[in-house]
C-alpha cells in the first residue's frame, strides 16, 4: 500500500509577474453634486453647509464612502487574481513505502489560462468595469441619500420659524380669548377652541424639533461625524432655488441609459459573462495543459498533463442558461432605469408645478387676504381673532409652500441622480449630444 | 350733453322751488310745488296727445352712494331711485318704459288706482316686458298722494338692485293743503359686501347699508328751510325692514300715507314715524325752531356705515399689548387695539378701509365728529336763508344755549 501525504503545496500565481492597474477614482461619480472647490473637513464645517457641501464631507469622511471605495478595490484585485497565470505549483512530497520514506520535490506549471489568456483578461477587465460601475451607483445613491436629507432638515429649520410665528400667533389669540372670557364676552366654549389651537401649534413645533433632532442624527451617521463636529455644525438658509421654468428635457430615458452606472453594471456583466461563457466553449474539450519536473532521490522525471472535463456538455447548458439570466436581468435593469427615470422626470415636472403654484399664486393670495383682512379689521368689519386668523393662514401656507419646495428639491435630486448630472449639465449635454 | 349730465341738471332744477316742464317742445311753468328728491332727478315729460308722456328705461346704473362708495345697482334714467314723476291730479299719464336690463321687466304704479291692465304685475296683469322692448303705460292720476313706482317681475332682485322711484300726484287745487318745502325720501337696504360694488339681492336680513334716495350719510343732502316755513317730507320704504323715521327739535303729523290724506281729526301729533316696509308715510310740520336738528332712522344700526356683526364683543378687553404683539407678526400692517372702550373712536381714526367701503360711522360737525352714517341728514332752519343753500353752514348758537363743560 502506498500514501502520499501533501507536505507542502505553493501556488504562485501571476499576479505577481503581471503589473497591478491603478484603481480609478470612483468619488469623481458624485463629484457633480458635491462642492466644486476641495477643502479639508474643518473648512468645509466652519460655513454654513450646503447640500453640496455635505456631499463633500461625507466623501471625505463617511465609513459608507470608505466601504464603498475598499469594496472597489477588493473587486479589482479579486479580478487580478482571478486571471493571473501562469499558475506555477512547487510541492514536496513524502511518500511513505512501507517502512521507508522516500522525499520527492516536484514543479509544475499551468498552462491553462497562458492557452486562454485573451478570454481571461476580458473577464477580468469587465469584472472591472463592474465593480467600478457598482461602487458608481453606490455613491450616486449615497450623494443622493445625503441630499435628501439634507433637505429634509434645511426645510425643517426653515419651517420652524413660521411654526413659531404660528404659535405666536396662536398664543395671542388664546390670551385674547381669555381676557375676553374674563370680561364675559364670550364662554368656556370659545375659549377651549383657542386653547386647543395654540397647544396643538405647541405640539407641531415640538414635532419639528423632534424630527430635526432625527435628521440631523442621520445626516452626521451618513457623514461620519462624531462630537463637536457632529454638534456645531450649521445648515445654509439659502433654500434651493425654484427656477421660473423647467428645462425641456428630451429622451431623458435615452440619456439615463448611457449614463447611469446602473445599466453598465449589468452590460460590464453580461460582457464578462460573454467571455466566461467562450471560455467554458473552449476548455469544454481541453481544461488545461501542465508542465512539470519531479526529482525523487536521484531520479528526475519529466511531467506533461491534460486536462479535459468529463461534463463538457452540462456545463454548456448550464453557461447558457446563466447567459440568459444575465440578459434578462440586464432587460429588467433597463426597463427600471427607463421607468423609475421617466417617473422621476414626471414628479421632477409636477413638483416644480406644486410649487410654483404656492409661489405664484397661493403665498401672494393668502397675504392678500391677511392684508384685506387688516382693512376689515380697520373697519370694525371683522374682529381681531379674524386678523389673527388669516395671519396663522399665511404662516401656515408658507410652511406648506417649504414643504412643496422641498418635494421639488427631492424630486429634482432623483431626477438628478438618474441622469447622473446636475440638470442644468445635463440638459446642455442633451442639447449638444441628442 | 349725455343723458346723465341731462339729469344732473333736472337734479339742480329740481332743488328751485319751481321748475320748467318741456309742453310740446315749449317751456312751461308749473302750478303746484315741485317735491325735492333730494339728489335724483325729476323726470321729464312731454305734452303728447293729450297726455304727459313720460319715458323711462329700466337699465344698469352705477350710483355713488358717498364720496368713495359706489354701487352697481340697476334703475330708471342712469338713476336709482329712477327720476320722480310729478303729476297733476286728474292728468292722463302715459309712460313708456323700456327695457334694457339684463332680464324681463315690468314696472308697478304703487298705490295708484288704475286700470288692472296697468298695474304693471308681469304675468298676472301683463306679459313681462322683454329685454330691448318698450311698454306702454297709460292712465289717468284719479288722486293726488304720494306714491311709488317699482318693479314687478323678478320682484326681489329687481328692486333690492334698485329698480323703484318716486310717484307724486299733486292736487289739482294748489292751495290744498300747500306746503312751502317739499321733500321726498325713499328708504332702502342694501348688502354690499366690503371690497365689492354689487349688492346681494339674495339677502334678506343682513343688510349693510342703509339709504336714503340710494345716498347715505353723509352724502345724503340736508334740508334747509327758513324759519315758520311749513315743510313736508315724504318718505317711501322700499327696503326689506320698518324704519322708525325720527326729527329732533319739532313735532310732526302724519297727514298722508300711500292711502291717500288723513283726514285732520285723525292726525297726531309724532316725534317719530315708523314707516313700514313697502308703505309711504307723509309727515308735516313747521320749523319754527332754529337750529341744526338730525334726521334719521332710530334704529341705531341703520345710521351705521358696513360694520361687522359676527365680530366678538371687545368691550371692556384690554388688548393693546396683544394689538402690539399681532403687529409684530404682520409688520407691514397697522394693528390697533380698538373697541375695548366703545366704537366711537373708529370715527377719528381714519384708518385705511378695503376698497369701495365707508366707515361704520363718520362725518364731521362743527363740534367734532358726528359718529353716524347710513339713514341719517340734517334739517337746518334758518331765520333767513343764503341764495345758495349749500352756504348756509352750521348753526351759529346763541349764547347760554349751548351744552359745554361745567
Amino acid at each position: 500500500m502506498r500514501i502520499g501525504i501533501v507536505l507542502i503545496c505553493l501556488t504562485l500565481s501571476a499576479c505577481q509577474t503581471t503589473h497591478t492597474r491603478s484603481l480609478p477614482n470612483a468619488q469623481s461619480s458624485a463629484a457633480p453634486f458635491a462642492a466644486s472647490a476641495q477643502q479639508n473637513l474643518d473648512t468645509y464645517l466652519a460655513q454654513a453647509l450646503t447640500a453640496d457641501t455635505a456631499v463633500s464631507i461625507g466623501l471625505l469622511q463617511s465609513p459608507d464612502v470608505k466601504k464603498i471605495i475598499a469594496e472597489l478595490n477588493s473587486h479589482y484585485q479579486q479580478a487580478e487574481i482571478d486571471s493571473a497565470w501562469p499558475s506555477l505549483n512547487i510541492g514536496l512530497k513524502q511518500l511513505l513505502q512501507g517502512n521507508s520514506a522516500n522525499l520527492s520535490t516536484s514543479i509544475e506549471l499551468s498552462f491553462s489560462r497562458l492557452l486562454w489568456s485573451h478570454y481571461y483578461q476580458n473577464i477580468r477587465q469587465h469584472q472591472q468595469q463592474q465593480a467600478l460601475a457598482l461602487a458608481r451607483q453606490q455613491l450616486l445613491t449615497y450623494a443622493l441619500e445625503v441630499r435628501q436629507h439634507f433637505y429634509q432638515y434645511q426645510n425643517l429649520q426653515a419651517q420652524e420659524a413660521g411654526l413659531y410665528r404660528l404659535q405666536e400667533a396662536s398664543e395671542a389669540l388664546m390670551m385674547l380669548a381669555q381676557r375676553q372670557q374674563q370680561a364675559g364676552n364670550i364662554g368656556q366654549r370659545d375659549y377651549d377652541h383657542a386653547l386647543i389651537m395654540h397647544q396643538k401649534n405647541l405640539l407641531q413645533r415640538a414635532e419639528n424639533q423632534r424630527q430635526q433632532q432625527s435628521l440631523r442624527a442621520t445626516l452626521n451617521q451618513l457623514l461620519g461625524l462624531w462630537g463637536q463636529e457632529a454638534d456645531n455644525w450649521q445648515v445654509s438658509t439659502q433654500l434651493p432655488v425654484l427656477p421660473k421654468q423647467l428645462a425641456n428635457l428630451v429622451n431623458v430615458e435615452q440619456f439615463a441609459l448611457a449614463h447611469h452606472p446602473a445599466w453598465q453594471v449589468a452590460e460590464q456583466q453580461q460582457l464578462a459573462n460573454t467571455f466566461q461563457s467562450k471560455l467554458n466553449g473552449k476548455q469544454r474539450w481541453l481544461d488545461g495543459i501542465s508542465v512539470g519536473a519531479e526529482q525523487e532521490d536521484n531520479d528526475t522525471s519529466a511531467q506533461l498533463g491534460f486536462s479535459i472535463p468529463l461534463t463538457g456538455s452540462s456545463q454548456k447548458r448550464l453557461t447558457k442558461a446563466q447567459q440568459q439570466a444575465i440578459l434578462a436581468e440586464q432587460e429588467q435593469q433597463t426597463l427600471h432605469i427607463r421607468w423609475q427615470t421617466r417617473l422621476a422626470y414626471q414628479h421632477w415636472q409636477s413638483s416644480w408645478q406644486t410649487a410654483h403654484t404656492w409661489q405664484q399664486q397661493l403665498l401672494p393670495a393668502y397675504t392678500s387676504i391677511r392684508k384685506q383682512s387688516a382693512l376689515h379689521y380697520n373697519g370694525m368689519l371683522e374682529g381681531l381673532e379674524s386678523l389673527i386668523e388669516a395671519n396663522q393662514q399665511e404662516h401656515q401656507a408658507y410652511v406648506d409652500f417649504l414643504d412643496a419646495l422641498m418635494q421639488f428639491a427631492l424630486s429634482q435630486n432623483q431626477l438628478e441622480q438618474w441622469l447622473t448630472l446636475p440638470i442644468e449639465q445635463a440638459a446642455k449635454q442633451m442639447e449638444t449630444q441628442p | 350733453m349725455n343723458r346723465r349730465q341731462l339729469f344732473g341738471l333736472g337734479a339742480l332744477a329740481s332743488l328751485a322751488t319751481s321748475v320748467n316742464a318741456k309742453v310740446n317742445g315749449t317751456a312751461r311753468r308749473n302750478s303746484y310745488l315741485p317735491v325735492q328728491t333730494l339728489g335724483v332727478a325729476t323726470a321729464e315729460w312731454q305734452a303728447i296727445d293729450g297726455a304727459k308722456q313720460f319715458h323711462l328705461i329700466a337699465q344698469t346704473v352705477k350710483r355713488e352712494f358717498t364720496k368713495g362708495f359706489n354701487v352697481n345697482a340697476w334703475g330708471y334714467n342712469g338713476s336709482t331711485p329712477g327720476p320722480t314723476i310729478e303729476v297733476v291730479e286728474g292728468d292722463k299719464v302715459r309712460i313708456l318704459v323700456t327695457n334694457q336690463l339684463p332680464e324681463k321687466t315690468s314696472v308697478h304704479w304703487h298705490g295708484l288706482i288704475l286700470p288692472n291692465g296697468m298695474d304693471g304685475v308681469g304675468g298676472l296683469t301683463q306679459a313681462h316686458i322683454p329685454v330691448g322692448e318698450t311698454y306702454v303705460y297709460e292712465f289717468i292720476a284719479q288722486d293726488a298722494g304720494t306714491f311709488m313706482y317699482h318693479s314687478h317681475s323678478d320682484e326681489m332682485v329687481q328692486i333690492a338692485m334698485g329698480c323703484m322711484g318716486m310717484f307724486i300726484v299733486h292736487p289739482k287745487n294748489p292751495s290744498f293743503r300747500a306746503v312751502d318745502r317739499d321733500y321726498a325720501f325713499m328708504l332702502m337696504s342694501w348688502d354690499v359686501d366690503a371690497g365689492t360694488y354689487s349688492p346681494k339681492p339674495h339677502t334678506m336680513t343682513e343688510f349693510n347699508t342703509w339709504s336714503m334716495n340710494s345716498l347715505v350719510f353723509p352724502a345724503i343732502p340736508h334740508m334747509v328751510v327758513k324759519k315758520g316755513e311749513r315743510v313736508r317730507i315724504r318718505l317711501a320704504n322700499l327696503s326689506m325692514t320698518n324704519h322708525p323715521i325720527h326729527l329732533h327739535g319739532h313735532r310732526f303729523k302724519v297727514t298722508g300715507t300711500d292711502g291717500g290724506w288723513i283726514p285732520e281729526h285723525a292726525q297726531w301729533p309724532e316725534v317719530t314715524t315708523d314707516v313700514p316696509v313697502g308703505a309711504i308715510r307723509v309727515i308735516e310740520f313747521v320749523a319754527d325752531n332754529l337750529g341744526d336738528w338730525a334726521f334719521h332712522c332710530h334704529k341705531s344700526h341703520h345710521t351705521m356705515g358696513a360694520m361687522g356683526h359676527d365680530m366678538r364683543n371687545m368691550l371692556g378687553v384690554k388688548h393693546d399689548d396683544i394689538a402690539a404683539k399681532v403687529q409684530q407678526l404682520m409688520p407691514d400692517t397697522m394693528v390697533m387695539a380698538m373697541g375695548e372702550t366703545g366704537m366711537g373712536e373708529m370715527s377719528e381714526m381714519h384708518m385705511h378701509l378695503p376698497e369701495n367701503t365707508v366707515p361704520m360711522m363718520t362725518g364731521d360737525g362743527q363740534y367734532g365728529p358726528i359718529e353716524m352714517g347710513g339713514m341719517f341728514t340734517v334739517l337746518k332752519v334758518r331765520t333767513s336763508l343764503p341764495k345758495d343753500l349749500n352756504e348756509v353752514g352750521w348753526y351759529q348758537h346763541p349764547p347760554h344755549t349751548l351744552a359745554k363743560p361745567r
